[in-house]
């Protein structure tokens, strides 16, 4: 009973603590965005629903480690309160025993974060119901998609916290310690999160005994499909049901130390507290004996100027002073610096393989995690600044005090510039430290202060600027902070309808895109003027703020604004319309970029222009068109402009067999402005400018088999700087362009279109756009990339100091008058889809018979080069040994920026991201050397889209992107040895199973892929790698290399995905052989492949047998992910080793057998005799096989 | 800087009525001369709303207060040039020491030299008995050497009108003393007032002194005047405490204490009422028929 009214007593003391109000609104917020908002996501798959049962039980388990620092000030507080009001001796007076009163406490600060965690499904469900949020990715919610995971996640974990904070405040008696351990368990806990689970032997104890439930989850639903996840409440049964027994038996054990611990009576103060008391007394006493210096006369005062910066100095010192020492900057800074620390440790890497920390990648990131916590940071003290003498109750006597208003209010400004510019510094500091321990070779300190530490405290001053306002106008700060958040909502609201122009979005600044190799280019001024405008804007606020200033003892809001005009001087009066005709100056400069020079959509006039377009046009995508057979283009690139002036003409011939009487001309970028557009022997019919489409007719329709010929001018000239998404392609070092941008495209495609189903639906289109059916043979004409067989010849021209590269054979290059131009022409026919670029590159080369081999790189790049030459030698070896020759005298890999992450392959010529493959950091054996991989597969698409390319239909991408793969496949394993390969295929696995159970759109077998990268890419490698182990590597490569010789080079009809299917069913000997091929093809089929169990003894002569238990199960799928069994009865490998295969130190030393056996379905066991001891065994044990748990191939030999 | 001989404190028909209609100040009118004056008051009579008015920190709803040549309400700056204020109820800064805050205050009150500043702060840190803890965080002060901190910080920069208010307050008596003292000390050359409850202060240190009570001035005079005034008016008898409500129905009783275990009653008579002994009044005496009076004279009024 007891217990019960000192819980009841803590609750209400609690709703009336502003952190706990704080709280709710962060959180509430938190669950808001989730549903609400399509770009926070607790990394549930797209197809699954914002507020389904699953993403709701992802959310409040991550959400609840976060929230620890929450409950450490509601339950912390509970029993460090005591001792710091100095309530404790009247507290420990009363009757109350310490079972109940601690009881009390405990359950009474237990409410109260159960209480405020609900905050997070209460804005997942009031998101989920905005106005603005796409039906289709909410689920229909109810009470129990939210109430059990509450019950079954949140509450244990809230449980857990609650009682670790108990006994940890109970231990230090202190709020401060108390945090800095919640922020070391919490970052221990991470890191040892994110190493335990990456080791999947580790998987099932993770379930158990990873406090916060999320393995527990993880491997409840590793196998749920999308409709799982969106449906099923997560069953509170096996190792789930375990993880919360063992959690609540955890929170039991600490509420007993915390008993255990704590004392009713006083504590004596410790020794080292005696030691620094009597330190202290001792320091008093040597003050005491210094004669104070008496006063001979009164001291003189002053009230002019000096007076006016006399004040402003001292309250800028106090005020510095106040915001420095506080014990709360400590801790913020401390999280900022650990989270952001956290973020670059474990940036995303692709295929886990490190980068070298290039500055700007580096700097990126600091700012993505800085950017919340410095935010709160800004709105925190703007509230506090404005309150401080209030809540400290020295208003009174410093109001009274003669100090001009402004010298009271910019000293406030400062302190929390200071403040903001700390953060950052702290920030920066993280980063370049976490450059230097990566081995950095030149830091960028110009770029850390110029892109973020001042432009980010500047911004954050700004949103401080507007926490004081909005503090001004209220009565206290509570009410301020709730404006902020209004503000805050009304924001993310007003950008999610598209209202986003720089103009009224309060602080905002046009986005500005860094790299390595171009620095911060030229993205940067919009930034800073946006800048000025808004920071003139902070300046009314401020003299605003200023006049309404809670000077003296009124707070109430109305008598203030009434004094206003009282307060009003010239200066400030001045100064407001200095700032305001600041705010008009630089509008215009602002407007002239966003809307004059740039062209301004909001972004639902561009998907309304978009979906229009798609109506109007894309009935047009059939039209019998003539193919362009030659092309010619003088292009001038002006890197410092931005500029790029092309012009040049196209050859066309009408292949179609039937008169043409229309030619649709598109335009591929709406930048580019087309000066000169004629087509010989046609008229301008129509010409819609808006959507860059126009229709030629021809006076005498073109007659199968004739010729005619395009001439155009076109112009890209990037000035100033958008309102959104600056262009990347025209930059000052680094261009990377298309000729879709610059040069005219003939026909209707579907590229611009609207992807997103959402945006789809909302138009009234349907929700995608299916390719045609593999059956349709008339979509033959086409290939998918909708580029047609071409002769080149490109005149390219730049700024002396750049390289300019296009494809073909360079047949000159020279510099004169400061461009240097170069003339390049296509040996071989090329697709009419390639790229120019041009920067300051340095080059390398090496050789491959007759092929020269280029690196055009920053100078500052040079990591991976020789790497890459390499492997362009090896692939080229291989392609050229098993697939037919190589169509020209270079192969060319150019870098370019990091605005973009891939490598793209043009004819002969491969743009590579600086940030993928250059920064790659692949000394590590263990990590997958991704850099030769990405290499060998761009040089295999040489033979694979530019030689034989697919008809746009399903199915294309398996003639390149499974082909590439597979050719890079097996360069790696000539490189790296049969047995490494694992590595590669189980990365390929991994992606493929986890974004099948994602993909929106229904599965298709592999014949039918629609452009659907897990099934191209990496079903395709594993398919085509168990093909050739069956089938063995040259009979795969004799189909392939027929293939290329039907279809090299080769117009319509282009070939299908059957084509390759027909060739390969040619070398499949067995009826298993073709059985195979259906399986991997033509069907989607699963396969569950388990090592239960394994015991070796050792036999006679030395020898070692070793029984293995298998259990065994196939399935077949169909597009939703509904799974069949079906019979197995197949040979697969078994083998014994020494090591765990699949680590970079797995070699071929460590296989003592690795032998095909009979598996069929069910449980059974294998008998092996090997002449060392095993210590792994495994069925399939390099993961040839589809199987939706490769995890579990593998057990330890006992 | 003001002319010596014209330094005078007029408060002149004040008003405040607060936004939920209380009415605070109702016509307060005063005028206060060199030395220390006294405003006595029980608790919510408005003299806390009375001296943050004079001390800048709210404007009336109307009425004029002049210091000196400063029209106060038109120039709030000028007045805390010159002005020492002690408010009834203050905080400070957290970690911050006597001496900064005192130094920073000293700063603020326009002392710009330093050497002089030090000079200024030191002395006044001796003078209020502070000088041995003037490193220490004033966050941790007891309640005596906060208040003779505030004092401290009153008297930087040589005020002309210090307002101190409910200064005694949760001192003990030796604290106390030292506190008046102090004030005494300076009180000749400059305009004090000292807003209290208790009679005691301004018994003991004040030439001058008004009731201020319901937001009206009830009296003002001179202690002694006023003591006479009441002469032959109050009448005090001794009874067991069990008889205080028949002895509040039968008379009109201003005060009453215990002593030995019965109970002393004052009371206001023209005549002498039986078994009631004279009384040579005191200023409490003053003080509680004062209090007395102005709560008839709402009632008769309503009546």
């Amino acid at each position: 009973m007891l217990s019960a009214s000192i819980a009841a007593f803590e609750i209400r003391y609690q709703l009336r603590n502003p952190v706990f109000w704080v709280s709710v609104a962060i959180f509430f917020l938190l669950g808001f965005g989730l549903s609400a908002s399509s770009n926070v996501s607790v990394g549930v798959p797209p197809s699954v629903h914002e507020n389904s049962p699953f993403a709701v039980t992802i959310a409040l388990g991550i959400l609840s480690l976060f929230y620890l620092f929450v409950i450490t000030s509601f339950v912390a507080n509970a029993v460090v309160r005591d001792d710091v009001t100095g309530f404790g001796p009247m507290i420990r007076a009363t009757p109350v025993g310490r079972s109940s009163f601690l009881a009390g406490r405990f359950v009474g600060g237990l409410g109260i974060a159960v209480l405020g965690y609900a905050a997070v499904p209460l804005g997942i469900a009031v998101g989920a119901a905005m106005p603005w949020v796409d039906p289709e990715t909410v689920g229909p919610g109810g009470l129990a998609t939210y109430l059990w995971p509450f019950l079954v996640i949140a509450i244990p974990n809230l449980i857990l916290s609650s009682a670790l904070l108990f006994s940890l405040a109970t231990l230090t008696r202190s709020m401060l310690a108390s945090y800095i351990g919640v922020l070391i368990l919490v970052m221990g806990y991470l890191t040892v999160a994110t190493v335990v689970g990456s080791e999947p032997q580790y998987q099932t104890a993770g379930a158990r005994f990873e406090p916060m439930a999320m393995g527990a989850i993880s491997e409840a639903t590793r196998y749920w499909t999308a409709a799982d996840m969106n449906t099923r409440l997560i069953p509170l049964e096996g190792n789930l049901l375990i993880n919360r027994l063992i959690s609540l038996a955890w929170s039991a054990l600490f509420l007993g130390i915390a008993w255990a611990r704590f004392s009713m009576t006083e504590r004596a103060p410790s020794r080292w507290r005696q030691r620094r008391l009597a330190r202290q007394a001792r320091r008093g006493a040597a003050a005491a004996r210094v004669p104070p210096r008496s006063l001979t006369r009164p001291a003189r005062r002053s009230f002019g100027p000096a007076h006016a910066m006399g004040t402003f100095r001292a309250r800028l010192k106090t005020e510095t002073l106040q915001v420095l020492r506080s014990p709360g900057l400590i801790v913020l800074l401390l999280i900022a610096v650990v989270f952001t620390a956290f973020n670059l440790i474990f940036a995303e890497t692709l295929y886990g393989t490190p980068t070298y920390p290039l500055t700007a990648s580096v700097v990126t990131t600091v700012i993505q995690s800085s950017g919340l916590f410095t935010l709160i940071v800004a709105v925190f003290y703007g509230g506090e600044l404005v309150w401080r003498e209030r809540d400290v109750k020295i208003n009174e006597i410093v109001d009274a005090a003669p100090v001009a208003g402004w010298a009271m209010l910019i000293p406030k400004i400062l302190a929390i510039t200071t403040v903001l510019v700390l953060m950052a510094l702290a920030g920066m500091l993280t980063g370049v430290l976490f450059q230097l321990a990566h081995g950095a070779r030149s830091i960028d300190l110009g770029m850390y202060l110029a892109a973020y530490v001042l432009p980010q405290s500047a911004h954050l001053l700004l949103i401080a600027v507007l926490a004081v306002f909005l503090q001004v106008l209220s009565p206290n700060k509570y009410v301020g902070w709730a404006l902020m958040l209004v503000w805050f909502v009304t924001r993310v609201f007003l950008s999610n309808l598209g209202y986003r122009d720089l103009l009224y979005t309060y602080g905002a600044s046009p986005p500005d895109p860094l790299s390595d190799m171009n620095g911060m280019g030229s993205f940067w001024i919009g930034g800073w003027i946006t800048l000025a405008y808004w920071l003139c804007a902070a300046v009314v606020l401020l003299v605003l703020a200023h006049w309404a200033w809670p000077r003296g003892t009124v707070v109430a809001v109305r008598p203030r604004l009434k004094g206003m005009s009282g307060r009003a001087t010239a200066v400030s009066g001045a100064t407001a319309l200095a700032a305001i005709a600041g705010m008009i100056g630089t509008g215009l400069v602002i407007h002239h970029n966003t809307h004059g020079l740039n062209r301004y959509e909001t972004s639902d006039a561009r998907e309304a222009r978009t979906a229009a377009y798609e109506r109007k046009y894309l009935k047009y995508e059939r039209l019998p068109r003539p193919v362009v057979t030659d092309v010619d283009f003088t292009i001038a690139i002006y890197p410092d402009e931005r500029r790029m002036d092309a012009s040049g003409h196209y050859l066309l011939r009408n292949d179609s067999g039937v008169p043409i009487t229309e030619l649709h001309v598109r335009q591929g970028d709406e930048a580019a402005r087309f000066t000169r557009l004629d087509v010989s022997g046609a008229t301008l019919a129509s010409d819609d400018r808006d959507n860059g489409y126009r229709i030629y007719r021809f006076t005498i329709p073109l007659a199968p088999g004739a010729m005619t010929r395009l001439d155009f001018a076109s112009r890209i000239w990037h000035r100033g700087f958008a309102n959104d998404q600056a262009a990347t392609d025209l930059v000052a070092n680094g261009t990377f362009v298309n000729n879709l941008a610059f040069a005219p495209i003939i026909g209707m495609d579907r590229n611009g279109l609207l992807q997103d189903r959402t945006k789809r639906r909302r138009q009234g289109l349907p929700d995608e756009l299916h390719p045609a059916r593999l059956e349709d043979t008339s979509a033959q004409g086409e290939n998918y990339i909708h580029a047609d067989w071409v002769n080149s010849r490109i005149t390219i021209s730049t700024s002396a100091d750049q390289v300019p590269i296009a494809p073909g054979d360079k047949v000159s290059d020279v510099v004169r008058d400061g461009r240097r131009t170069a003339v390049f022409t296509s040996p071989a026919p090329i697709l009419n889809f390639f790229s120019v670029q041009s920067a300051r590159y340095a080059l390398a080369e090496d050789r491959f018979g007759p092929v020269r081999l280029s690196v055009y790189h920053d100078p500052r790049h040079a990591w991976n080069v020789p790497g890459m030459l390499k492997a362009m030698k090896a692939s080229l070896a291989y392609y050229t040994a098993n697939f037919g020759p190589y169509q020209f005298g270079y192969a060319r890999i150019i870098e370019f920026p990091g605005y973009a992450s891939f490598a793209q392959a043009f004819a002969g010529t491969i743009p590579y991201s600086e940030d993928i493959g250059f920064a790659a950091d692949v000394r590590d054996p263990e990590k997958i050397d991704y850099v030769t991989y990405v290499t060998a597969h761009e040089i295999a698409h040489q033979y694979w889209a530019h030689q034989v390319v697919g008809a746009d239909m399903q199915g294309a991408t398996l003639l390149s992107e499974t082909l590439a793969q597979y050719s890079a496949l097996m360069v790696m394993q000539r490189l790296e040895g049969r047995d490494k390969i694992r590595r590669f295929l189980k990365y390929e696995l991994d992606r493929y199973l986890a974004a099948r159970k994602t993909d929106v759109l229904a599965e298709q077998p592999l014949d039918r892929v629609e452009n659907q990268q897990h099934i191209h890419y990496r079903k395709g490698a594993l398919a085509m790698y168990l093909l050739q182990q069956r089938l063995g590597e040259d009979a795969v490569n004799r189909a392939l290399a027929r293939l290329v010789g039907t279809y090299r080079f080769k117009g319509a009809p282009y070939p299908r995905s059957l084509d390759l299917v027909a060739e390969l069913r040619k070398e499949a000997r067995t009826p298993e052989q073709q059985a195979l091929i259906t399986d991997l093809f033509q069907r989607i089929t699963i396969y569950d492949l388990k090592a239960r169990s394994a015991t070796t003894r050792p036999a006679a002569n030395g020898q070692w047998v070793t029984r293995i238990t298998i259990d065994a199960a196939k399935f077949t799928a169909d597009g939703k992910g509904r799974e069949t069994p079906v019979n197995l009865a197949e040979t697969i490998e078994v083998g014994l080793f020494t090591a765990r295969p699949g680590s970079g130190a797995f070699d071929k030393a460590k296989v003592l057998a690795m032998a095909r056996q009979p598996i069929r379905n069910g449980v059974q066991t294998i008998e092996l005799r090997t002449a060392g001891k095993p210590l792994f065994a495994g069925v399939d044990p390099y993961n040839f096989y589809i199987d939706r748990d490769a995890d579990d191939n593998l057990v330890a030999v006992n | 800087m003001l002319r010596k001989g014209n330094l005078m404190l007029e408060v002149k028909g004040v008003s405040h009525v607060y936004a939920n209609g209380t009415r605070a100040l109702d016509d307060v009118n005063l005028t206060i001369p060199r030395g220390m004056f006294g405003l006595l008051g029980p608790n919510g009579a408005g003299k806390s709303t009375l001296m943050r008015t004079i001390a800048t920190l709210q404007a009336p709803t109307t009425g004029r207060i002049r210091f000196g040549e400063i029209d106060v309400l038109a120039e709030p700056d000028r007045l805390r040039r010159t002005l020492g204020y002690l408010p009834q109820d203050f905080g400070v800064y957290p970690r911050v020491s006597a001496y900064q805050m005192l130094d920073h205050m000293a700063v603020l009150k326009g002392i710009h030299h330093a050497g002089e500043r030090r000079d200024a702060v030191e002395h006044l840190l001796n003078q209020t008995n502070l000088w041995a803890v003037r490193g220490k965080a004033i966050a941790g002060f007891s309640g005596g050497m906060r208040q003779r901190f505030g004092i401290a910080q009153a008297l930087i920069g040589d005020p002309e009108l210090i307002i101190v208010d409910e200064p005694t307050a949760g001192l003990d008596p030796e604290e106390r003393n030292r506190f008046l003292n102090l004030l005494a000390g300076i009180s000749e050359s400059v305009v004090v007032i000292l807003s209290t409850h208790l009679v005691d202060d301004v018994a003991d240190l004040c030439p001058r002194m008004a009731v201020l009570a319901g937001g009206r001035v009830q009296l003002e005079g001179a202690p002694h005047d006023l003591i006479g005034s009441i002469a032959g008016r109050v009448w005090r008898r001794t009874v067991p405490h069990q008889q205080l409500a028949e002895m509040q129905a039968s008379h009109e009783v201003i005060s009453y204490r215990f002593f030995a275990g019965e109970i002393v009653v004052h009371v206001l008579s023209d005549s002498q009422p039986e078994g009631f002994t004279p009384v040579s009044g005191g200023l409490e005496d003053v003080y509680f028929t004062t209090l007395a009076e102005a709560r008839r004279a709402p009632a008769e009024a309503a009546a």
